[in-house]
C-alpha cells in the first residue's frame, strides 16, 4: 500500500480529539445529560458529567471570565452556572466550565496572565449552579464567530459503547395539532406532518432521519446547536425550536414529511455518535 | 543696651504679627460630613414582628439568611434558606438547585405569584427575571410569575442589568445586547478594543438613554455609549490597565448623570457627556454602590475583608472602614447608611456638621 495512504487511513481509524477531557474521563455511556436533551424547558447546550471531580482545561488558552455565585446582597446576576471559568482557545472557540464548588475555585488562575495549559485544575466541580440529580460539571464548547453551541462530545475522547437508541412511541402530529399513535392507527389524512418518539431521558440520538419510501425528507442534526433570533434551535429541515422539538416531556422530533395520497413506507433512523443505528418503519394509507 | 532694646523691639513685632495673623486669618471650618450611629440589630436573636402602620419594609440578604427591617430599626420578618434566595424590596423568595416552579411573596409576606420557568430566579426592584438552564439564556416574567419574554442563546451571559426600560445583557463573546421591556433586541454592539472580546460588566441608564460596559481581557476597557437610532454612539472611553477575569460592577446616578465602574484595583467614575473622568484607588471587587444625596457608598470585598468607601460627588474620597465577615451589604435610604455583617444590621446616620 502507497505510504500516502496509510497516513489517512491510520487517523480514520482512530479517533481525533481536538479537546481533553474537562474531569476525570468516564465511558461514553455514563454522562448525567446530553447535548441537546431537554433540561430544565430548554435545549441543553451542555454535556453535563454525572460524578464529582477535579475539573480541568480542555486544552491551553486564556481565562476570559469567571462568573461567581454571590452570598452578599451585590449588583450581579445569578448565574446558573454557579461558579464558572470561560476559557478562549484557538479558532474562535470558548470552552465553559460550570457548576465548580466556590471554596476550591483556583485564585491563582487569575493571578497569572490568565493563560492556561491543557490539564490546569480550576476547581472541582460542586453544587453551585442549577442541577438535577447526580448533575456535575456543566460542560460547553461555544464557537463564537458562528454564534453556535458545539455538542462537546464531537471533539473530546469518547470510550466505550454508547447509550442504546429506542425508536418507541412513534406519533404524527399535523399542521393543525391533532396526534396519531402509529401503533394503534396507520391510515391518516394527506398533509404536512412533524414525527415524534417517545424521548428517553438520557439517550439523544447525534442525528434523526425521517424518510418516505427509502427517500431522505428531514435529518436533524445534534453536532451544533444555533441561535435564530430569541431562539435555540437544532437545525434540519428547518430550524427547530425548543417547542417543536420537545413539544411535552415526552416527545422528541425526529423531522417534518409531508405524506401524500397512496401508500407510503415512514422509515425512521437514529444514529448515535459512532455512526451505529437504529431503525424502524411503517406502512401507512393516506387518503 | 542698645543690642537688647533691638531684640526686644523684634520680639515684641513678632507677637505683634502673629496676634495679628491669628485674629484676620482665622477662618470659620467647614462643614464635614459624620457618621452618626443610629441602632444595631442582631437578626440572629431579635424576633421579627408585623410591620408598623407606615413603615416602608427595606430588604437584606446576608448569606443564608434574608429579610426585611425598617429604619427605626424593626426585624419584620427572616427566612433562612439551604440554597439560594432573590430578594428585593417589592419580592422575595429561595429556591433550590433543581428550581423549575417556585412561589414568590411580597415584603408584606403575602403570596405574589408562581414562577413556573426552571432557573435561577432575580428580582431587581419590581422586576422578576429567571437565568434558565444552560447559562445563556434569561426570561423576565409578569407581575404574577408568567412568562413575559424570553432571550435563548448559545453564548453564556456574563454581565446583565435592568431598569424600567428594559435590560442590557453582555456576553462572552464580547457582544452587548439591549433587550426592551417588551423583549426585542433593539440594539446589539461589540465595544471590543482587546484582544480577547469578554463582556464583564454593563449597565443601563435609568432614562434609558446610555448604555456602559467594562470589556475585554488584557487590554480591558471602559465604554460609554449613548443610543443613537438602533446604534448605540460611543461617547466617552478608556482603557483601564490589568486583565482580571472577575465580573464588573457598572452603575448609573439615579440621575443617569454618573457613571461608575469597577476595575481591578480601581473605581472610575465619568459623567455622563464624558466630559469629567476620575479614578480611585479601591482595595478588591466592588460588589455594591449606593447613593445617598451628595454622597455614594461603595462595598468592596478582598477575601474575606470587605471595605465600604464614602465618596463625596463628584470624586472626592471621603474616608473608609473595613471589618472582616463572612457576608455583608450595605443599603442607603434618605441620609441614612445601613450596613449588615454576618448577622448584623447597624444603622448609621449621615450629617453634615
Amino acid at each position: 500500500m502507497k505510504k500516502s495512504l496509510i497516513l489517512p487511513l491510520l487517523f480514520a481509524t482512530v479517533p481525533l480529539a481536538a479537546f481533553d477531557w474537562p474531569q476525570e474521563e468516564i465511558m461514553s455511556d455514563s454522562f448525567y445529560s446530553y447535548f441537546g436533551q431537554l433540561r430544565g424547558g430548554t435545549i441543553s447546550t451542555s454535556l453535563i458529567f454525572a460524578d464529582p471531580s477535579d475539573v480541568k482545561a480542555a486544552d491551553d488558552g486564556k481565562v476570559i471570565a469567571v462568573i461567581s455565585e454571590y452570598d452578599d446582597d451585590s449588583c450581579f446576576f445569578p448565574s446558573s452556572f454557579g461558579n464558572a471559568v470561560i476559557v478562549a482557545h484557538n479558532d474562535n472557540l470558548l470552552t465553559v466550565y460550570g457548576n465548580i464548588d466556590g471554596e476550591t475555585l483556583s485564585k491563582t488562575i487569575y493571578n497569572t496572565s490568565g493563560t492556561v495549559k491543557t490539564g490546569t485544575v480550576f476547581g472541582s466541580s460542586g453544587n453551585s449552579g442549577w442541577q438535577q440529580g447526580r448533575s456535575s460539571l456543566e460542560f460547553q464548547v461555544v464557537d463564537t464567530k458562528n454564534n453556535t453551541a458545539i455538542n462537546p462530545r464531537v471533539l473530546m475522547p469518547r470510550i466505550g459503547e454508547e447509550l442504546p437508541l429506542t425508536l418507541t412511541g412513534i406519533t404524527l402530529e399535523s399542521k393543525t395539532g391533532t396526534r396519531y399513535d402509529l401503533l394503534v392507527q396507520r391510515t391518516i389524512p394527506s398533509g404536512l406532518y412533524r414525527v415524534y418518539r417517545q424521548r428517553q431521558p438520557v439517550a439523544i440520538p447525534y442525528r434523526s432521519r425521517v424518510t418516505i419510501n427509502g427517500i431522505i425528507i428531514d435529518t436533524i442534526a445534534y453536532d451544533q446547536l444555533i441561535r435564530e433570533g430569541n431562539t435555540v434551535c437544532a437545525a434540519g429541515l428547518r430550524y427547530y425550536s425548543k417547542d417543536v422539538l420537545y413539544p411535552d416531556d415526552r416527545l422528541q422530533l425526529l423531522g417534518e414529511v409531508t405524506l401524500t395520497p397512496g401508500k407510503n413506507t415512514l422509515g425512521m433512523t437514529l444514529a448515535d455518535i459512532l455512526g451505529k443505528e437504529t431503525t424502524s418503519a411503517y406502512s401507512l394509507i393516506i387518503y | 543696651m542698645k543690642t537688647k532694646k533691638s531684640i526686644a523691639f523684634y520680639v515684641f513685632l513678632s507677637i505683634l504679627f502673629c496676634i495679628a495673623y491669628i485674629i484676620f486669618a482665622a477662618r470659620p471650618l467647614t462643614t464635614e460630613y459624620q457618621f452618626v450611629p443610629q441602632w444595631k440589630i442582631d437578626t440572629s436573636t431579635q424576633a421579627p414582628s408585623p410591620l408598623s402602620p407606615g413603615a416602608v419594609p427595606l430588604y437584606f440578604h446576608l448569606g443564608q439568611t434574608a429579610g426585611y427591617f425598617t429604619e427605626d430599626g424593626q426585624l419584620v420578618s427572616i427566612s433562612t434558606f439551604p440554597f439560594k434566595a432573590t430578594i428585593s424590596d417589592s419580592y422575595f423568595t429561595s429556591y433550590t438547585a433543581d428550581n423549575s416552579s417556585v412561589d414568590f411573596y411580597h415584603a408584606d409576606g403575602s403570596r405574589a405569584g408562581t414562577i413556573t420557568e426552571s432557573g435561577f430566579p432575580f428580582f431587581d426592584e419590581d422586576r422578576i427575571f429567571v437565568f434558565l438552564p444552560g447559562g445563556s439564556s434569561v426570561v423576565q416574567c409578569n407581575p404574577d410569575g408568567s412568562k413575559k419574554w424570553q432571550y435563548g442563546g448559545t453564548v453564556p451571559i456574563t454581565a446583565f442589568d435592568s431598569s424600567k426600560n428594559g435590560c442590557v445583557v453582555g456576553f462572552a463573546d464580547g457582544t452587548v445586547r439591549e433587550i426592551s421591556a417588551d423583549g426585542k433586541i433593539v440594539r446589539e454592539f461589540v465595544p471590543g478594543g482587546s484582544d480577547y472580546s469578554v463582556i464583564l460588566g454593563a449597565a443601563l441608564s435609568p432614562d434609558g438613554s446610555y448604555i456602559a460596559t467594562v470589556s475585554g481581557q488584557d487590554r480591558q476597557r471602559f465604554v460609554l455609549a449613548k443610543k443613537d437610532g438602533t446604534h448605540a454612539k460611543i461617547v466617552f472611553h478608556e482603557f483601564v490597565g490589568q486583565s482580571d477575569p472577575h465580573q464588573r460592577l457598572v452603575q448609573f446616578s439615579r440621575d443617569s448623570s454618573i457613571i461608575w465602574y469597577n476595575f481591578n484595583g480601581g473605581l472610575g467614575i465619568v459623567d455622563s457627556e464624558g466630559k469629567k473622568h476620575s479614578h480611585i484607588p479601591v482595595r478588591g471587587q466592588a460588589l455594591s454602590l449606593q447613593e445617598a444625596g451628595n454622597m455614594v457608598f461603595l462595598l468592596t470585598k478582598e477575601n474575606t475583608t470587605y471595605t465600604v468607601y464614602a465618596i463625596e460627588k463628584f470624586d472626592t474620597l471621603c474616608g473608609s472602614f473595613s471589618f472582616d465577615a463572612r457576608s455583608a451589604f450595605i443599603r442607603t435610604e434618605g441620609n441614612n447608611l445601613f450596613v449588615g455583617k454576618d448577622t448584623t444590621v447597624s444603622r448609621i446616620t449621615l450629617e453634615k456638621k
